[in-house]
């Protein structure tokens, strides 16, 4: 077993074989070696900790990703599992503290879900309609805008 | 504790959503404001979506790119091959000033001419030139009258059979393949023909025949039918054409 001690001192003992979906988590205990004390996760709040514990407790048998980064494959959004999907039905708060802390914990498969999960949100959306979805204020002048929208125009659909 | 919000995210992380996302509508995401555009426009982001398309190698910058490529010794290419340095590859420097120019050249590029539209029977890959399968191809070709009359209005230069490189189509369907116009170029010694009608300019890579820049006809006209203009290691070639047939005598 391992504790884990989040940002504002929670303590959560968990498996190792489930601490080390995490490869820093892996990458420390294989240099600490066996201890009883708790790993400190100074980026990570308990309950962000609570939900990204529970995706690895559900992936904890997954064979280990291709460690190759070439290996990463041109796959886009959609692929992912209903389970992850459930998962990642979060608020939007929820779901970027979740690719913060699975960025920080490296945890690439959970990193995936997240921002395939950003990316369907965007995808098929207007500029306008993504703003008003993350709240993103227009910070462009009329001009400016109306600059962009000419250098873009290659890439609008024909 | 502060709100979290997408714009909280580092722009590493930002990029790795946009990549997520079919080229075009990450591009598209400039526009939605002055932190997106910047990313979006950044070497951090462009270079990765190069990568992501394969028009680059992992790990492979713009700068490796620019490095002229060795020419086959005997090829009348020595003196285009010591003035134009880097510009060899076929696009020119103006073409690689950034990521985002590079990704914009090789994504027109890929549109106008698919290679993977190209029918099987006209070799669809860089092949060796000699080999059987396409001297085939060339024989077919060459009986149709149609082709006939073409090649023999080319240059001289050209008695020696050209090897069919790549054929490259917007639209093709078969038993409408007959050449418009057709150019030899003798210091690169690539033979550009070009059939049917899409007007742009495609810049040729002589020792692959790839095309490697197209750029699509403003609308307001210009340039209108088939000019070759060779110009220090690439050939830029003006077409009026949806189809483009590119072989050469090298080796």
């Amino acid at each position: 077993m391992v504790v884990l001690e989040t940002s504002d001192s929670e303590r959560f003992t968990v498996d190792k074989d489930v601490a080390e979906r995490s490869v820093l988590i892996k990458q420390m205990l294989d240099d600490l070696g066996d201890t009883d004390n708790p790993i400190p996760l100074p980026n990570v709040t308990s309950n962000v900790l609570k939900k990204v514990l529970e995706y690895c407790g559900h992936h904890r048998n997954d064979p280990a990703p291709p460690a190759d980064e070439a290996e990463e494959s041109r796959k886009r959004t959609t692929d992912i599992s209903e389970w992850d999907q459930k998962f990642i039905s979060v608020d939007q708060e929820m779901l970027f503290e979740i690719i913060l802390a699975a960025n920080y914990l490296d945890i690439k498969p959970l990193l995936d879900v997240g921002c395939k999960t950003v990316a369907n949100m965007i995808k098929g959306k207007t500029p306008e309609e993504i703003r008003r979805l993350f709240n993103i204020q227009n910070d462009f002048t009329p001009e400016e805008e109306a600059q962009i929208r000419k250098e873009n125009e290659w890439a609008e659909d024909r | 504790m502060a709100t979290m919000s997408i714009q909280e995210l580092p722009s590493e992380l930002l990029v790795f959503i946009f990549l997520n996302l079919d080229p075009l509508s990450a591009i598209k995401c400039r526009a939605v404001c002055k932190d997106w555009e910047a990313l979006g426009k950044s070497n951090l982001f462009m270079r990765a979506l190069c990568q992501h398309e394969r028009f680059l190698a992992p790990g492979q910058t713009l700068s490796s790119l620019r490095k002229p490529k060795r020419r086959p010794r005997g090829s009348y290419l020595s003196w285009s091959h010591t003035h134009s340095q880097g510009q060899l590859k076929g696009l020119r420097l103006k073409d690689m000033a950034s990521y985002d120019v590079f990704f914009k050249n090789k994504w027109q590029i890929q549109n106008a001419w698919p290679p993977s539209r190209v029918p099987a029977e006209l070799s669809p890959s860089i092949s060796a030139p000699g080999s059987t399968e396409v001297e085939a191809t060339l024989d077919a070709a060459v009986k149709d009258p149609k082709l006939e009359t073409s090649t023999s209005s080319l240059p001289s230069k050209t008695t020696d059979r050209p090897s069919l490189l790549k054929m490259y189509s917007t639209s093709l369907r078969p038993g409408t393949f007959f050449p418009g116009t057709a150019c030899f170029d003798r210091a690169e010694e690539c033979l550009v023909t070009s059939i049917k009608n899409e007007s742009g300019l495609a810049v040729i890579d002589a020792l692959t025949g790839s095309v490697l820049s197209f750029y699509r006809r403003s609308a307001a006209g210009r340039p209108a039918g088939a000019q070759l203009w060779l110009s220090e290691g690439w050939i830029v070639y003006a077409t009026g054409h949806k189809e483009l047939l590119v072989s050469s005598t090298l080796y």
